[in-house]
């Protein structure tokens, strides 16, 4: 039944098109736009970071942002022969925008990296970052190929794809990859002047290389980037000469939401 | 003549300054943030995409990011001598943010390359990426530079910018440029023998492409590359005169639309 504070409401067509101007509101009304990073420990061997994650009051529209860790790099594995390596690669970008409503909640998984520096000839490829939530389905970003260690020379070739994307596969608006690494050896002996570069992630960019003239063993000492891949472990002579690889950045997620 | 329901409305005078709380919208209201991605096919000869966009209703801010398409590499062209090697430069970057309103029309395009594998010691830049619309003059991003093959050792060299546009230039906000790359065999012994070059990538997004022989027949450009990136070129070691290897092309321009 009505009353007089019913009767005293204001109605919608009570409200002609466009007297309600920005000076009406609320310094805070409507001004919500923020961003939200999610992102593992970035140091060696990281874990990443998984959490829940709610739509605050107010938010009807998010953008997603996602990066796969990078690979692991290669260790100097046990070899009779020398070795020629190529860098691991930047893990893949994804992007979504959708339409949410407040207190819906997503699962957001910033990937880490397997944990442990590689001894082997190839390393691991870097964990997959994703969301799961209302709106999304399959969104995901693939980590960054691993690096490898390689007796076999016929191979010594360009930088090329690791996995073949298209831009709005794995449940995105556009997403994109980079090369891994190209092959090291250019120069004029099989063992000496080895040089590579683990790749970075796409929008990200870090740069990082490797080399070495003679050198018995240098392992992947230095962390990586974020959504970078992993330094090998590398060495100019032929015997025991097991070296560590260093692993990948970890992954990341931005939220942009209003 | 004023009616019930003319009389019953209220006026901007009535509604008090700052009053209005969240709480009293909508929740759709005001919440019209979005992007919107225009590219090209990521294989081999990319087109790129052109298209028409139309502002969504209550859309009142853009901002455009664009980036143009990778340069083409170059061919093994027939040689008598030994050659080195530029590696294809990357798409330059622009931003602008324009006011703009519902309805409005756009035309986006994502530069494409020049659709072949290039034979010759220089192929093709990148096409330009460029939107034409309200509030826009003249906003395009440069595609990336060719990759070059040559038997002037002379002018082995650093990198060096090739697109010497300034910060707020091709009518964006801030535009970067990108840098040819280096020529290869900077640390190498011999004229022929262990190649190394690295194509550049697009400003902003960062990709890596590599390619090196030490001893080859021929190695043509194989790969596409990322957005943006310059193309893969051809590279051989010898002297010979039919060692026409073919250049990759270069990756597609890229536009980024981010609205409110």
């Amino acid at each position: 039944m009505a009353n007089y504070n019913s009767y005293r409401q204001v109605k919608g067509d009570q409200i002609p098109d466009g007297v309600v101007s920005d000076d009406k509101l609320d310094i805070t009304a409507r001004h919500c736009f923020c961003t939200k990073w999610i992102y593992g420990c970035a140091c060696r061997c990281s874990a990443g970071c998984c959490c829940q994650w709610t739509a605050p009051t107010g938010v009807r529209r998010v953008f997603w942002e996602i990066w796969g860790a990078g690979g692991n790099g290669s260790g100097a594995c046990s070899c009779n022969r020398c070795h020629h390596y190529a860098g691991a690669g930047g893990g893949y970008y994804n992007s979504k925008m959708i339409t949410t409503t407040p207190g819906c909640a997503y699962t957001v998984c910033a990937a880490g990296v397997y944990r442990c520096l590689p001894r082997a000839c190839t390393g691991c490829p870097g964990c997959t970052s994703y969301v799961n939530g209302y709106n999304l389905s399959g969104f995901c970003a693939l980590g960054g190929w691993r690096g490898q260690a390689e007796t076999n020379w016929s191979i010594m070739c360009f930088s090329d794809w690791s996995c073949c994307k298209a831009p709005v596969s794995w449940g995105g608006d556009f997403g994109m990859g980079n090369h891994r690494g190209q092959w090291s050896g250019p120069w004029n002996c099989h063992c000496h002047y080895m040089h590579t570069r683990p790749t970075s992630a796409p929008f990200i960019g870090a740069e990082a290389e490797q080399k070495i003239h003679v050198c018995w063993i240098r392992c992947g000492c230095w962390i990586s980037p974020y959504g970078s891949g992993g330094q090998n472990a590398m060495t100019s002579y032929c015997g025991r000469c097991c070296g560590q690889g260093g692993t990948g950045g970890p992954g990341l997620v931005k939220i942009t939401y209003m | 003549m004023a009616s019930y329901s003319s009389y019953k409305q209220i006026t901007t005078n009535e509604i008090v300054d700052g009053s209005l709380l969240d709480e009293n919208f909508d929740i759709d209201t005001k919440k019209n943030f979005g992007v919107k991605w225009v590219f090209g096919s990521p294989s081999p000869c990319t087109a790129g995409c052109c298209c028409l966009w139309t502002v969504p209703n209550y859309v009142r801010r853009l901002t455009f990011e664009i980036w143009g398409a990778g340069g083409n590499g170059h061919g093994a062209c027939s040689c008598r001598r030994c050659h080195h090697w530029q590696g294809a430069g990357g798409g330059s970057y622009n931003t602008k943010t324009v006011g703009t309103s519902p309805g409005c029309q756009y035309t986006v395009c994502a530069g494409g390359v020049y659709r072949c594998y290039s034979r010759n010691c220089t192929a093709c830049n990148g096409c330009t990426s460029y939107v034409n619309g309200y509030n826009l003059s003249g906003f395009c991003a440069c595609g990336g530079d060719t990759g070059r093959a040559n038997t002037d050792w002379n002018t082995h060299c650093f990198s060096y910018n090739w697109n010497c546009n300034s910060a707020g230039a091709a009518g964006g906000d801030f535009y970067q440029r990108t840098m040819t790359p280096g020529w290869s065999s900077a640390s190498a012994y011999c004229h022929c023998h262990n190649q190394e070059v690295f194509p550049g990538s697009a400003a902003v997004i960062g990709t890596t492409v590599g390619q090196g022989v030490r001893q080859c027949w021929i190695r043509c450009g194989c790969w596409s590359v990322p957005y943006g990136h310059g193309g893969q070129g051809a590279m051989t070691v010898f002297c010979g005169s039919s060692c026409c290897g073919q250049g990759g092309t270069g990756g597609s321009g890229l536009v980024k639309i981010t609205y409110m």
